[in-house]
């Protein structure tokens, strides 16, 4: 028998309901596996819209007492990430080669998930980020394609970010902002001394550097205090609520509602589907590292774009032999990481970009560069910041013909690391289908489950992007008066190494033909009518840096369409 | 990150967070409980070190002291690296104590063959451990990447940690460790924007 997810909202008023405790045989309405960016949106919206949800995390649940400001517990021992020990990954760099063992993809691992320790650069996408390859036609090597919903159909859900998760910024002060229905609801933070010199650099190239949309209070906001500017932001959790992570935001609405349990340290390893191809519940590892199955009326996959394709790649069955709702073949593939290029430069006086937000300014005269004169398709932005904490200034923050160790390694520390700017440029990447995601059956994590394997290779146009914005970044510096300025090398597309790649995009891509994409233009699977992807595994193309105000945009964008389907019983479960 | 050179990836890795970033595998969680223990043993006349042997103290000394020298401000020595290395080793960081005892041996034996007669980095003299530093970066890069890795960790890390003592490494850069700061920033935003 086929029942529907059906369900009477409440309205949520009077005091707080306590949280719920869901038993393992009880269907919950809905499972969020991940309580990430996305996942923490998805559970908001559908308690609030009166559904029972269970979110599955596999990260602990961690509060302000854990967020210090200790390099080594926090970078080092990656407390707040996932962890090589733990949950290795492998990579190669084509197919034909064998995988190395190695860490090529680093997430959140805590409630919250990536949203906990990210720098919260917040910028939308824009309208041309949804239909490019309307307009630049195929590109040979590439999954090029457009989106199956347009700037238009997110827009609202972009508002409802800015005003229910907390973003600051100036509406109007970029010429190339994208149309926005509502101002943003808090100003934006005081500009840094990276600004003003971001400022200057812009000015002498002709650009317009403008306030940073971020998703961090700039002042006290819904219950939340302003930001203390302390600095220890990029990687780190905030101790006082500032940064507007879903622990701070989303899932504390979600429990207000009564409906919304989150249960820390499960890591899900299988969706399990009866013979009739529907979502029973799932599988996981509580902290005991014991097994639990449980029941779900529906599923919604939060994972993040490396393991929600590894969760589906994990769940094969007689039914779906390739892998859950993959019978395109396309789960996993198209991984994108957008393009993040990095100039340095040191200034005469101090900056101490070390204090305050990471990035105050930012440029988007780039944003669509002309293919016709740059000889590539791409485009992206810039900001200024201090990235370097104490400890990795002394191993990445010198310029590159500094002795390594000794008395003038000693100067150039003492020197640069209060004058030091970092240019960052924030580009597109293209989807290429042999870039890919697949298990790695010769390596198990420490559950014994098959690891992620990263089968990856620049886009040879990729390299391009990469190259055009180092150099202007390096630009920037030297227009902005750095005395001495240098580019990190940009990748050359045949190294047998990666680096810790944070944005994970594409590998479950939303479209309208089942043949070529996971889910449709609403976050439902394809093959399997009560499953759901939402996170950064659904995005068609990688925007230009920054995607994670639009994944909780689609976030919101989805909770509300599945709630609609849940209220209207157009999502069947297995009774 | 296993070189302790500027490579974009491993810059990446390090600013992403990922593990490894540092080399030195693991820290403790109670730094803070046992800089104490310490400080009492230290005080109660106890051995100076809880892993480390007083020979195997004075060739870290002299080694991480060539990396950061004491040179008109304080440099390795002063900022006790060698405790953050003894506290780190003596906590979480066990494992870390053979690789640690493989290099030293290595490099006291290219001591013995550079400089007949002589046995420990720590019996040479400036110049001599300025070419034998050298030697290690070039012929060594492994062994450079973890003593540098020290160096750096020990300079830099919270004091609790058991290095950066009197905030030395954070004096030397022009760090401030305050929960909170209120603009101007720096020149720019400051003096240099009246
Ligand atoms: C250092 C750093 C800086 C960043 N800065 C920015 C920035 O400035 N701007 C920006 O836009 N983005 C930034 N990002 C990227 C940002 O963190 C991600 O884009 C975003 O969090 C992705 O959201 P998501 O919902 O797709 O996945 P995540 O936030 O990764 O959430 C997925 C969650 O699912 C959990 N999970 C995974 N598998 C399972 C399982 N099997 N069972 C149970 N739980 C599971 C994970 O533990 C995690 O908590 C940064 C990332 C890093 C690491
Ligand atoms: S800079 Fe602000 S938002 Fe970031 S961690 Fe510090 S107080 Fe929190």
């Amino acid at each position: 028998m086929t029942d529907h997810v059906h369900h009477h909202a409440q309205a949520a008023s009077g005091p707080a309901p306590k949280t719920p405790r869901y038993s393992p045989k009880e269907a919950v309405d809905f499972v969020v596996v991940g309580s990430g960016s996305a996942g923490g949106v998805v559970a908001r919206e559908l308690s609030m819209a009166g559904f029972k949800v269970l979110v599955l995390e596999q990260g602990p649940r961690l509060g302000p007492n854990d967020f210090v400001h200790d390099e080594i517990k926090i970078q080092q021992d990656a407390f707040l990430t996932n962890k090589f020990e733990q949950q290795p990954g492998t990579f190669r760099i084509s197919a034909d080669k064998k995988a190395k063992k190695m860490m090529p993809i680093v997430y959140g691992r805590a409630v919250g998930g990536g949203s906990v320790h990210f720098t919260a650069n917040f910028w939308r996408l824009h309208p041309i980020d949804f239909k490019e390859r309307s307009k630049i036609g195929p590109i040979a090597g590439t999954s090029f394609e457009d989106w199956p919903i347009s700037y238009e159909d997110l827009e609202p859900y972009y508002t409802k970010v800015e005003w229910d998760i907390g973003v600051a910024g100036l509406a109007g002060a970029s010429p190339f902002d994208p149309p926005r229905s509502k101002p943003y609801p808090m100003p934006p933070h005081p500009i840094a001394s990276t600004g003003v010199l971001m400022e200057k650099g812009a000015k002498k190239l002709g650009w317009t550097a403008f306030p940073a949309p971020m998703a961090i209070t700039s002042r006290p906001y819904r219950g939340r205090s302003g930001c203390a500017a302390c600095g220890f932001c990029l990687g780190f959790g905030c101790e006082v609520g500032a940064k507007s992570s879903t622990l701070y935001t989303a899932i504390p609405d979600a429990e207000k509602t009564g409906r919304c349990e989150v249960r820390p340290d499960c890591y899900v390893r299988k969706v399990e589907v009866n013979d009739k191809g529907l979502v029973t519940g799932v599988i996981y590892f509580d902290k005991q590292k014991r097994e639990v199955f449980q029941r779900a009326k529906a599923v919604v996959i939060c994972a993040n774009g490396a393991e929600t394709p590894r969760l589906l790649l994990m769940s094969k069955s007689n039914r779906f032999p390739n892998g859950l709702a993959n019978s395109s073949g396309v789960v996993g593939q198209n991984i994108m990481f957008n393009g993040n290029v990095i100039a340095n430069g040191v200034f005469e006086h101090e900056v101490n970009g070390y204090k305050g937000v990471a990035v105050s300014r930012i440029i988007h005269d780039t944003y669509e560069l002309d293919p016709g004169k740059v000889g590539f398709y791409g485009g992206g932005g810039f900001d200024f910041r201090q990235i370097f904490t104490p400890i990795v200034f002394g191993f990445a923050g010198v310029p590159p013909e500094t002795p390594q160790w000794g008395a003038k390694f000693k100067q150039a520390l003492a020197h640069g690391f209060t004058r030091t700017v970092n240019a960052f440029g924030h580009t597109t990447s293209l989807p290429v289908p042999t870039n890919n995601l697949t298990l790695d059956d010769e390596v198990k994590d420490a559950w014994g489950l098959p690891v992620n394997r990263l089968t990856f290779k620049e886009h040879p146009n990729d390299l391009k992007v990469y190259k055009w914005f180092a150099d202007r970044a390096k630009d920037l510096l030297d227009a902005a008066g750095a005395q001495t300025s240098w580019a990190f090398p940009t990748p050359t597309g045949d190294e047998e190494q990666t680096g810790g790649q944070v944005h994970l995009l594409g590998t479950c891509r939303m479209g309208n033909d089942p043949a070529t994409s996971v889910i449709d233009r609403n976050h439902r699977a394809h093959d399997v009518p009560n499953l759901f992807m939402v996170d950064g595994s659904s995005m068609v193309t990688g925007g230009r840096g920054q995607p994670t105000m639009t994944i909780m945009a689609m976030a919101f964008r989805a909770g509300d369409l599945i709630a609609q389907a849940a209220k209207r019983g157009e999502i069947p479960s297995a009774g | 990150m296993s070189d302790g050179y500027v490579s974009r990836r491993a810059f990446m890795a390090a600013a992403a967070g990922a593990g490894g970033a540092f080399l030195v595998a693991g820290w403790p969680e109670a730094a803070a409980a046992a800089e104490r223990a310490r400080d009492r043993a230290e005080h109660a006349g106890k051995a100076r070190y809880k892993v480390l042997t007083t020979a195997e103290a004075d060739d870290i000394i002299a080694l991480t002291s060539t990396i950061m020298p004491s040179d008109g401000t304080p440099g390795a020595k002063e900022a006790g690296v060698v405790f953050f290395v003894d506290q780190s080793l003596a906590t979480t960081s066990k494992d870390m104590r053979k690789p640690l005892q493989a290099m030293l041996a290595d490099v006291n034996a290219q001591v013995a063959k550079a400089w007949p007669g002589q046995s420990h980095a720590s019996g040479l003299s400036d110049q001599m451990r300025i070419e034998l530093m050298t030697w290690i970066e070039k012929e060594k890069p492994q062994h450079f990447g973890m003593l540098k890795g020290l160096t750096l960790a020990g300079m830099f890390a919270m004091p609790s940690r058991g290095g950066n003592r009197d905030k030395a490494g954070w004096k030397l850069i022009g760090f401030k460790d305050q929960f909170s700061w209120k603009a101007p920033y720096g020149w720019y935003d400051g003096e240099g924007a009246k």
